[in-house]
């Protein structure tokens, strides 16, 4: 029992030292775990001044000075002192696939020797449940400890972040050091697709620009254009349509975008296509101050999709996946988006129906552009690599978006009931 | 899509480290030296003005006396601060210590940057009351360390040591599996942590009295007190953990190294042995850190090693029972005494070793003393902010009254 308390706390002891890397680098290992359907990925992160005492022999921090003959001796030494098998003492098989080292600078020089390993259970046997021998470091510098974490699990509906599964150390008490039995609970295709819905969903819901760009384009769609210039309302069944068309085309924009990218795992530039988007919100401003593509918002919707479908598959391609769970991760993270996105349009659009029919639908109409000209400039400073205080403001009014709808909301009925008041005799 | 939360919050701790404690002097100074020391100015150490209340030190026994600079110092604090100060006494509370600068995302009790002029002068008598007067040892020695956090603070202040640069990737936190604040659990509370001589905590675990058992915890970054009182006498001194970066720093003429003498006493102790006896002493494991640190109450290796004290001259005995003082002395004198003549006691059944150079002047040299109750670690590690310096961390542990036997592990 007090024991159970004590390793209890020195595993909290241990997380928490780890979000304390940056400010004071920990000198435990680090044991990463990517879990796959027939493989786990592992990848280890140890501080190399306790890889050298391990050796007997100091290791160059520097990244570029690591030679072939070190990458093998590290190689060597890890795969001798890594074991992992089956519940039934079935080996698994290990292979190393890279050594290299890391230089982390936030507390002054650290270096790290990272190693990546590929661990497979026999064939027929399951990934999700093994025990891992490991004693490389702390078999001999006995201080050492090396925690172990998932870092993705798919099957469990665990798509990012560290759960941690142990730490593995010596035990003062009689020199010996246990192996870590391993036990993931089943998972399944459906946790997997249920975990990517939450993550398309909340990767819109903190995507500001995606969300800031829909709501541009959608401010002028009560009004008709005429001669270069806003004018008249559109009725109620026009704008509902236009609504609609718009996210749609938006949808299969960013739909076919996403599948292409993500089923072609290509890696995409990341900069330009966030500036391009910071781009699409301002073009969606201008229009929405002076129409400029009237006839073919929708077709301009769903052009505009492409580039924000090539910003979401990022999530995606770095998962790591195989194919068929890409499939279903791209089956739920893009419904994941469209229902946050649906969500939002639901909620918008009270608001948008009564400004538009009200005598202060041309300043909000204003306002509503500058905001996004605004935002979308900084937005696009920042991802050229100048730091914005406009970005970091609207980044942090976008986490506060069901209140800025509430607040626009509120407004608007007011407007609406105080228009009808003044009709009354 | 720019995840921008963990980037503002990994800013903001680079810049938590990059301005510190505000607490510090305007004009506070801190500069390597060639010799490894450091050269500061303007850095004050904490708690030398403070006293133990003349009517407290007339007390009969010197639990009494702890026990009355306790109660004179929650007499000056608030409800919600006393809140804060008296808590129960269990093993998570009296086990929650560490040698990182975590502040209270580690600890309990009240943080001494709450607490003003005179709260602060009455927390520290407590600590003043119950530690010695030895020499520089006892609380000398452990305002030094809580001093030193001063010194770490103004060397990244002022860009010295080698990790003061807010690092230029922080906004470029490499992809795939590194582990960031968030992916590891919620970050360290607020912006508690870090390094100054303010960020220690106090905390008395059951009520101060004379009648039921109850603990004194102090400290912060390298330091951790825990004495245990049970009616009108002191059963625990341990664990005692203290460490200490830079190792040694000089103000003017004044030089302070708290932890050099514990330090030179187990060189002399290693010094004074044969070679044949020195090998006998070397361990083959490698110690990076004290192997009975924070989380490891309890665990004491069931077998002895190294070289039994036994086998030692008279003049070896003395520098080994020399050493065991440089520790035992930080508790006040008349406690002192009685575990010092009972450490001697168990002396032919007491073992020391070492491991890495018997000079302990690089990484990971490390020396033991483990006795039927004594254990003492010492060791040498890579400085953390003066990275081509060594610090020290060092660990007092008893194998009978840790914790004052409270709890049983």
């Amino acid at each position: 029992m007090h024991r159970a308390l004590t390793s209890f706390v020195s595993v909290v002891m241990f997380v928490l030292g780890c979000g304390w890397a940056l400010a004071h680098p920990m000198p435990n290992s680090l044991i990463d775990l990517e879990v796959g359907e027939t493989s786990i990925a592992a990848r280890l992160t140890i501080p190399l001044i306790e890889l050298g005492l391990a050796l007997q022999r100091g290791l160059s921090g520097d990244a570029t000075a690591l030679t072939a003959a070190d990458k093998a001796l590290v190689a060597q030494y890890i795969a001798a002192h890594t074991a992992v098998a089956t519940p039934d003492g079935a080996a698994w098989t290990i292979a190393i696939d890279d050594v290299s080292i890391v230089v982390d600078h936030s507390v002054g020089p650290y270096a790290d020797a990272v190693v990546l390993m590929t661990l497979a259970p026999p064939e027929g046997t399951s990934v999700r449940h093994f025990t891992l021998n490991y004693d490389a470091v702390l078999g001999r510098v006995v201080t050492h400890a090396a925690v172990v974490s998932v870092h993705q699990d798919w099957f469990s509906g665990q798509i990012e972040g560290g759960e941690t599964l142990g730490v593995i150390q010596v035990n003062p008490v009689n020199g010996v050091v246990a192996p870590l039995a391993v036990s993931l609970s089943e998972g399944s295709y459906w946790y997997g697709f249920v975990s990517t819905l939450g993550l398309g969903a909340s990767h819109i819901a903190e995507g500001t620009d995606h969300l800031l760009f829909l709501l541009t384009l959608l401010l002028p769609a009560p009004l008709l254009a005429a001669g270069g210039r806003w004018k008249a309302q559109a009725s109620m069944r026009a704008t509902l349509v236009s609504i609609a068309t718009i996210v749609t085309a938006f949808t299969v924009g960013h739909s076919i975008a996403l599948l292409v990218a993500t089923l072609y795992r290509l890696q995409l530039p990341q900069q330009p296509i966030e500036v391009l988007i910071a781009l699409t919100i301002l073009v969606s401003a201008i229009h929405a101050l002076h129409p400029i593509f009237p006839k073919r918002v929708p077709l301009v919707a769903g052009i505009f999709g492409l580039i924000h479908g090539m910003a979401f598959s990022f999530t995606l391609v770095n998962l790591n996946l195989s194919t068929p769970q890409l499939i279903i991760s791209l089956l739920g993270f893009n419904l994941g988006i469209e229902f946050f996105q649906l969500a939002l349009v639901a909620s918008i659009m009270p608001a948008l129906l009564l400004f538009a029919r009200s005598r202060v639908c041309g300043p909000v109409r204003t306002i509503g552009a500058v905001v996004a000209t605004a935002a979308s400039l900084g937005w696009g400073a920042d991802r050229m690599g100048w730091s914005s205080l406009v970005a970091e403001i609207v980044d942090g009014a976008g986490q506060q978006l069901p209140w800025i709808i509430c607040g626009l909301t509120l407004l608007a009925l007011l407007v609406w009931w105080q228009a009808h008041q003044s009709r009354l005799p | 899509m720019f995840a921008r939360a963990p980037k503002l919050w990994q800013l903001a701790m680079a810049m938590s480290l990059v301005h510190p404690a505000l607490a510090l002097a305007q004009d506070a100074s801190a500069t390597l030296n060639e010799d490894g020391s450091v050269a500061i100015t303007g850095i004050a150490q904490p708690g030398q003005d403070v006293v133990v209340p003349a009517t407290c030190l007339a007390e009969p026994s010197q639990a009494e006396i702890v026990v009355c600079a306790a109660d004179a110092f929650l007499a000056t604090l608030n409800d919600d601060q006393k809140g804060q100060v008296l808590l129960s006494l269990t093993e998570e509370n009296s086990a929650a210590w560490s040698n990182l600068p975590c502040g209270s995302s580690c600890r309990v009790g009240i943080q001494l940057a709450d607490l003003d002029k005179e709260q602060l002068a009455a927390a520290l008598a407590v600590v003043k009351a119950a530690t010695s007067d030895h020499g520089d040892d006892g609380f000398d020695e452990l305002t030094q360390v809580m001093m030193a956090d001063d010194v770490l603070a103004a060397s990244q202040a002022l860009g010295e040591g080698d990790g003061m640069s807010v690092p230029p990737d922080v906004a470029s936190a490499p992809d795939g599996m590194q582990p960031t604040p968030d992916a590891m659990g919620a970050p360290p509370d607020g912006g508690d942590g870090g390094y100054a001589s303010t960020s220690y905590f106090i905390a008395f675990l059951g009520t101060p009295g004379t009648v039921d058992t109850w603990q004194l915890q102090f400290g912060g970054h390298h330091l951790a007190l825990l004495k245990t009182y049970k009616g009108a006498s002191k059963v625990g001194d341990t664990p005692a953990f203290m460490g200490v970066e830079p190792k040694v720093w000089t103000d003017g003429d004044s030089i302070y190294g708290p932890l050099e003498d514990d330090r030179q006493s187990m060189v002399d102790m290693l010094a004074g042995l044969s070679e044949t006896q020195l090998a006998a002493a070397k361990l083959d494991d490698v110690f990076s850190d004290v192997l009975l640190g924070p989380g490891k109450d309890g665990q004491f290796p069931r077998t002895k090693v190294g070289l039994p004290v036994s086998e030692l001259g008279n003049a070896q005995k003395d520098l080994v029972l020399a050493a065991i003082g440089e520790w035992v002395r930080d508790t006040t004198s008349s406690s002192a005494d009685t575990i010092i003549a009972d450490y001697q006691a168990g002396l032919d059944e007491t073992y020391i070793a070492y491991s890495g150079n018997s000079s302990l002047s690089a990484h990971a040299d490390y020396v033991r003393i483990d006795g039927p109750r004594v254990w003492i670690e010492f060791v040498c590690q890579d400085g953390v902010i003066y990275s081509t310096e060594i610090h020290y961390h060092t660990i007092w542990r008893d194998h009978e009254t840790d914790y004052g036997a409270v709890y049983s592990f």
